[in-house]
């Protein structure tokens, strides 16, 4: 019923529309050069409206062309903001690769001043317990690493192999409690064992009570362990404490920083032949 | 299929904590957090089943002793035998609140690592040194970082509509 009277009063206002055009129509036939005066002050009446209309039209249609300027220029900047990032990171990786390189230059310097059978590996893994002082190499049997083989890098010995499996290998760093290194002081020449201790420290047992050990002195592989080729580096003297009976206990500073190994060089088991 | 997705989940659970443990240590030697200890656990009181501790700490200590210089069984033999611990804690305490599984999760883990001391003294021959303070550490980093874990282990293993 309401639709029905809606439409009703849609067709009246219609109907007078049209009327209302066709009196215009028809009052426009009398017309000379002047603006009728009726015109005219519709025009000055509709004027402000219009402008501000208008005004607020173009401030409409500024802003939403701002707006979409500013979407684009959002998504420029976001494209942009990306972008940068990408060249930072791209920028990274270069800065990683150049320190790569060159560390692995030292580690070929390395490889070739010791003139031993070597392959560099890379860490790829950490110790899968909190108890043992261990890295996991992307080097196995396959590359001829095999169990006992020393690794050391630019700063010093680090450890030795003790598991293998063709592609992979287990290194026991030296701060291991475990681990063991026949050593020899570069002064004194006083030897003893290199023991862990489960931190990037370690310590010398069996150093007899007579040895004059100096602070700060080099500790070097004796080569008596059969593992280690003599003459590596290994630490430098921290301290020196008495300990039971005959012999002193020597703590020692690694000189490789074994908690931040990133690559080593594994020297090979030279051949009996 | 549901069981069979559900197992080969809890697989995934178990492999994932070992090499993520391998990642973490890479790049934070002195982390010392024991996830696959966490997973053990998890298993041990979601599954409520002799069997899956059994058979969770025999994976997780199998993996982790192959990765490791140490001897194999030593971390197997831990971890079955503090899953038991806290199996048989379960049966009598329910082990359902926030507190009691923090509680679980801190003593399991001072457990753990003073059976793995004791069996490196009686089966290797080492003179161990106790260190209080890293264990105690260790309990409450395992402890502190179990409950999420447990929270996300849940909805991993689990339907949605469990």
């Amino acid at each position: 019923m309401k639709q029905l009277f809606k439409t009703r009063v849609e067709w009246i206002l219609l109907l007078v529309a049209l009327i209302g055009h066709l009196v215009l129509l028809s009052t426009r036939m009398n017309e000379s050069g002047q603006t009728p005066l009726l015109r005219a002050w519709t025009m000055d009446v509709a004027y402000p409206f219009l402008s501000q209309a208008v005004g607020s039209v173009t401030s409409v249609s500024n802003l939403w062309r701002n707006y979409i300027d500013l979407r684009r220029s959002r998504e420029e900047n976001g494209a942009l903001k990306s972008q940068i990032e990408e060249y930072r990171r791209t920028i990274t990786s270069y800065e990683e690769k150049i320190k790569e390189i060159g560390r692995l230059e030292v580690l070929s310097e390395l490889d070739t001043s010791l003139s031993l059978p070597s392959v560099k590996a890379r860490v790829i893994g950490g110790d899968p317990t909190q108890w043992y002082q261990s890295r996991i190499l992307d080097k196995g049997a396959g590359d001829g690493i095999a169990r006992d083989c020393p690794a050391i890098n630019a700063d010093g010995v680090v450890g030795r192999i003790v598991q293998v499996s063709r592609n992979t290998s287990v290194l026991q760093l030296i701060t291991d409690v475990d681990s063991g290194v026949g050593v020899l002081l570069e002064n004194s020449r006083a030897q003893g064992v290199l023991k862990g201790e489960g931190r990037h420290e370690a310590f010398i047992e069996y150093v007899g009570s007579s040895e004059k050990v100096v602070i700060g002195e080099k500790v070097l592989t004796s080569g008596l362990d059969q593992i280690y080729p003599k003459g590596l580096l290994v630490g430098y003297v921290l301290a020196t404490k008495p300990a039971k009976q005959v012999f002193q206990k020597v703590d020692v500073t690694i000189s490789a920083n074994v908690l931040k190994l990133e690559e080593v060089l594994i020297l090979k088991k030279e051949s009996p032949s | 299929m549901g069981n069979f997705l559900r197992s080969a989940a809890v697989l995934i659970i178990i492999v994932s904590t070992v090499v993520l443990q391998v990642l973490l240590t890479r790049y934070f030697p002195r982390l010392l957090l024991d996830l696959p200890l966490v997973a053990v656990l998890y298993l041990t009181m979601a599954k409520e089943s002799l069997l899956w501790t059994i058979m969770s700490g025999t994976v997780v200590g199998f993996l982790q002793d192959s990765l490791s210089p140490g001897p194999a069984g030593l971390n197997g033999f831990t971890k079955i035998a503090i899953g038991c611990l806290a199996y048989m804690t379960n049966t009598i305490i329910a082990v359902d609140r926030v507190a009691t599984r923090w509680g679980l999760l801190f003593v399991s883990s001072l457990l753990a690592a003073l059976l793995f001391l004791l069996l490196r003294v009686l089966f290797l021959n080492r003179n161990e040194s106790l260190d209080g303070e890293r264990i105690l550490l260790s309990g409450l980093i395992n402890a502190c970082a179990g409950l999420p874990l447990f929270y996300i282990f849940d909805k991993i293993s689990r339907p949605a509509n469990e």
